[in-house]
This record gives C-alpha cells, structure tokens and sequence, in this order.
C-alpha cells in the first residue's frame, strides 16, 4: 500500500492510530474521512475504500506478529494499536508499522473470512408499524430487502459483539430513534442509517428492532468472544416463530446436557 | 475446609481485578484491571506477589469476609475503614491472619467525606499471597463492570455466599515478612485543596482545536463531576468546543486516558472499563500515572490538565513502574507487635 494511504497520530502515550483516506492527496489535518454529517442519526458513513485499506493493514499487522505491539482495534477508517511503551519507542513501532504497511499488496494472500448466516424470525421485530410507515414498504419487502445483501463486518464495538454491518439497501435507511430505548432484548435484529446490527447483550438503543436471533453473537465460552471479526460478512435468512422457539428450547437442553457432563467431570 | 474467604457481606460494588486483558478489544472488550493500578501494585508488593496476580477491588465498602485459613493479606487504596476482628486497621501494609479472623471495609465514613468534599478515595484493594484461585477468562480474573459472564466469579461482582479460596499458607508466606508503604510516599487522594495535575499527551483530533482553546483546556480548572465509574470520568469546567462543531466523528479505537469531548463540551476522562470505540472528538490522553490518581479523587476534586511529550511521558512511566519496589519497606518489629 503507498505510504500516501495512511498516516499516524498519536493517541495517548503508548498508542497510535493510523487513519486511512479514500483520496490520495489528503493531508494530516484534511477532515476528508471525517463525517461531516453532524447529526444524532447514524453517525458512521462507510467508506468502502477506507475500510478495504483498514482491512488489509489489520490483517497485516495480525500476521506479522510485530515485537511490542500489544493491540489493535480496526474500525470504519482508522487502526488503532498499542504498543510496549516500557521497551519500544513510538518511532521504532511507528517505522516496523509503515513498512509492513508499505510492502502490503491487496492482491496477496489474504487470510479466508468467513460469511455468518444468521436466521432470523423477522416476525418478533418490535418496529414494524414504523419501520413500514418510514420506508412506505411493506414488511415483506423489507424483509426481502434485508436479506437480500451480503453485509461486511466494519467495525466491532459499542458492546463486545456487537457488528457494525453494511452497507443496507438505501431504501431502509433510517435515522436512529429520538428518544433510544432503555432495553434492548439481546438477539435483537436492528437497523440504522446505512447499517444493520445485532444486539449481543440487553443493553439501551435507538435502533430500530425488525428481528430476533438465537445466534450468540458474544459468549465468554467461545475461544474468540465472538463468532465475527472485523472484515468477515454476514447474511440474514429468515425463520418461522416455531423454528425460532425450537432453536431457544434445543439450546437450552444442549446448555443443561453440556452442564452435566461437566458436573461428572 | 477450603482455605478462603467466606464472604459474610458482598459489599457494594466488590470486583476481582487484575492487570485485566489485552487481544480482545478488536471485539469489543476493553481490557478492564485495576482502576488505581498504583494502589494495586502496591497491594502486590506488600506480599511480593507477581504484579499481574489479582485482587479484591472494594467500592463504597459494606464487605466483611470471614478467614477459614491463616493466611496474609495487604490492603491499600481508599480509605473505607478497613477492619480486622472489629478493629480499624491502617492501611499501605500487610497483615497475618488467623482461621476465623473477620475483616472488611465497613465504607460508613465514605457518605459523609463525599459532602464535606474532603477525600478519602474510592477504590481500596484487598490481596493474599499468590492472588485467589480463580479460573480465568482469556488470561485475566478481572471482572467487567459492564459486561456479564467474564472473570471473577460467575462473571459478577462479589455476591452473597461466595467464596474467594487462596492457597494454604505455604512456608514461603509463612516467613513473609510483614511489610508497609513508607510514610512518605502514602497518597492524600485529593484531602490537599491544590489542583491534580493531569499530564496529557495531545493527540487523535488536538488539531480540531484552535490554539486558543487548547490554551483553555491547558489553564483552566475543571472539577471532578459526581458522574465518575469504572467506564470513565467525567469533568466539568470550560467547555471545550472544535472549530465548525465537529464534535462527531467516525468512531474509532479508544485509550485508556483519552479525553473524549462530547457535544457539551464538558471532558470525559476514559478508563479501564471504557468502550473501545467512540464516535466524539478527543483532544488526546492523560497519562496513566495520573488516571490512576483520578480514579481516586471524590467529586469536587479541582484538576487540571497539563501538556507533556510523548517521550516525557514515556520517561515518567517507566520511571514510575522501576520506583515501585523501592516504596516499601518490613515493618520494624516492635512496631509491628503493637500493630498485630
């Protein structure tokens, strides 16, 4: 990647980040990648060229196994990484970081993302009455929309989990609720802006519920926190509210089977 | 009998923490640990445990534990009058234990301090020889504030009928010595009425402000707001504002320290239990030393920030980090004996 792609700011004393631009003539101080659209509805605008760039710097990075460097956190434009401030200097982590960057080729071997598909009882979507009236579509068409796409995974945040997928058909872009909910169920399908989401945990939301999913989308169990990361895809299918029930009732009995044996252990 | 602590009252807000994890925050998860590491490593120290063992981190107080083995514990952090067998004891030092010995954090003087505004900090520590045996989740014991199901136990702050089992005492414990923090180096955490300086490294969106208000933010008196948590502190004072209102960005990968400056324009200082990724403008971040002191500063504290390199502020981590071993010192036996 040329080195005009990327640049680095500091972000506290044993940090960086690295902001990526669609153009190649922005400078440092250029707001170019930055969203100018200032208001509470969807703050995020993708950049597919900016996140094409994240992506492979972040794959890059992860396989160079780079001594001193501790974490990295990839989102919409930028990479944020961490590094051994006890025994590297932010130059020497700042030079070994470019030149990986700068012999990086989107054309090499990059490693195999996974596509999700995650099933979907549309029907316990809470915002149907509005989300139909919002759009003027009817549920089915959206659902058929929704479906429709592959959504790339952009960034991971807000709640471990939790998926910021894009890009959603213009036609269901929808600005964030005014007044957020308190509790959002977790499983929850949700939209927003130019993105889609699932709810990993309960927690508070302003955006709008057209589903549910028996996918864990956060489980301390599972070796990586999560089934996604940064970069891999996803596609929502949809389910009858009686194969949704099943699934919650084959989960639990896998839960309480999996309990047992570990209790004869 | 399992050698432990019984815990008799859970507290209010009683968590495991350690040095808390790294790796994971790419999905979400900030690396929680200790929220005064000072206060943390000290407790180690005081029992020549490795830095990254865990310990109990007690808030607002309200715990009493029951010993069911002889054991040694350090305490040190905030002062939530800690008690052994129903005496105050003082803090920055370690103790022997017998089985059936009761100590806590009664946390009674806490409510009054936070109106008088004095100061006694928030967060005390609570540890044993080689840490409590507790499984771990991705390399930590620590616990997430707010995220169910990931160190500890079960996942959750202390609850009623819990166990913390540690080690049987072991002939190296047994000949430990007892240790203390010397007298000069045990914090005040914020009693003084002098501002805390808060050394911050400019960086992420810093050129979003003009000079004129960095010069602000870098003169001004903040005090500390009675919104204050393991995610983050927050400020209030000048309002900080970036030139055309560009408060919102993409949301990006957050720093422990990262002052964050939301549409009010009132400073969020970030901590260990923070989101790993924010959509506001930050200026740049304070150093850990002096979060660490933050983190123990009651509301009304007066701060203020000050610009430091990135090199200095390396210079003072590492300096900080190789000064640790030195801060303690054995109890003189005599002195000792009329503490036991």
């Amino acid at each position: 990647m040329d080195k005009s792609f990327f640049y680095f700011e500091v972000a506290s004393y044993n940090s960086l980040i690295l902001y990526f631009h669609g153009a190649k003539a922005a400078s440092p101080k250029s707001p170019a990648h930055y969203n100018s659209n200032n208001s509470t509805a969807a703050p995020n605008k993708i950049n597919q060229q900016a996140a094409g760039k994240v992506q492979l710097a972040y794959e890059c990075l992860q396989a160079s196994k780079l001594a001193g460097l501790t974490e990295l956190v990839p989102s919409y434009s930028s990479l944020w990484l961490s590094y051994d401030a006890l025994h590297f200097s932010q130059a020497e982590i700042q030079k070994q970081v470019s030149e990986i960057l700068e012999t990086s080729k989107a054309s090499q071997q990059r490693k195999a993302t996974k596509t999700l598909r995650i099933a979907v009882c549309y029907q316990l979507g809470e915002d149907w009455l509005s989300v139909c009236r919002q759009t003027g579509l009817t549920q089915e068409a959206i659902i058929k929309i929704h479906m429709q796409r592959i959504y790339k995974v952009y960034a991971i945040g807000f709640l471990p989990g939790f998926a910021y997928l894009g890009i959603l058909d213009p036609r269901l872009h929808l600005k964030r609720l005014k007044t957020p909910r308190k509790h959002v169920p977790a499983g929850s399908v949700a939209i927003a802006g130019e993105q889609t989401a699932v709810y990993p945990l309960a927690s508070p939301g302003g955006w709008h519920l057209i589903g549910k999913t028996t996918m864990k989308m956060f489980d301390p169990a599972l070796p990586g926190l999560c089934p996604l990361e940064v970069g891999d895809s996803v596609q929502f299918f949809s389910i009858s509210k009686k194969a949704f029930l099943h699934s919650i009732s084959k989960k639990a009995s896998l839960h309480s089977t999996s309990k047992k044996a570990s209790f004869t252990i | 009998m399992q050698s432990g602590f019984k815990i008799i009252k859970p507290g209010f807000f009683s968590l495991v923490q350690d040095l808390g994890r790294t790796g994971l925050a790419a999905k979400g998860l900030s690396s929680s640990g200790a929220i005064d590491e000072f206060a943390f490593r000290l407790t180690q120290l005081l029992l020549q445990n490795a830095a990254r063992k865990n310990a109990l981190e007690v808030a607002l107080g309200g715990l009493t534990l029951l010993a069911t083995a002889a054991t040694v514990v350090a305490a040190c952090g905030a002062d939530l009058g800690f008690h052994i067998n129903g005496k105050l004891k003082p803090l920055f030092r370690s103790y022997r234990l017998n089985a059936g010995d009761v100590l806590g954090f009664q946390g009674s003087s806490q409510e009054n301090s936070l109106a008088a505004g004095t100061g006694t900090g928030n967060w005390a520590y609570l540890a044993v020889p080689g840490g409590f045996t507790l499984a771990q989740h991705f390399a930590s014991t620590s616990v997430h504030s707010q995220v169910p199901g990931i160190g500890g136990i079960h996942g959750k702050k202390l609850q009623h009928g819990d166990f913390l089992p540690f080690k049987p005492m072991s002939s190296a414990s047994t000949k430990l010595a007892p240790m203390q923090l010397r007298q000069q180096y045990i914090p005040s955490y914020g009693a003084s009425q002098t501002r805390l300086i808060l050394r911050t490294v400019l960086g992420y969106q810093h050129s979003f402000f003009t000079a004129a208000e960095k010069q602000k933010f870098f003169s001004e008196t903040y005090l500390l707001s009675s919104e204050i948590s393991r995610m983050g502190y927050r400020l209030k004072g000048h309002a900080m504002h970036p030139s055309h209102g560009r408060h919102d960005i993409l949301s990006e990968g957050l720093s422990f320290g990262a002052v964050q400056i939301p549409k009010d324009g009132q400073p969020i200082v970030l901590l260990k239990d923070r989101q790993t990724l924010g959509g506001y403008s930050k200026i740049g971040s304070v150093i850990p030393l002096d979060c660490f002191a933050l983190a123990q500063c009651c509301p009304g504290q007066k701060l203020c920030f000050k610009e430091i390199s990135v090199l200095d502020a390396q210079k003072k981590m590492r300096e900080f980090y190789a000064a640790l071993p030195a801060l303690i010192e054995p109890i003189h036996p005599s002195a000792s004996l009329s503490l036991l």
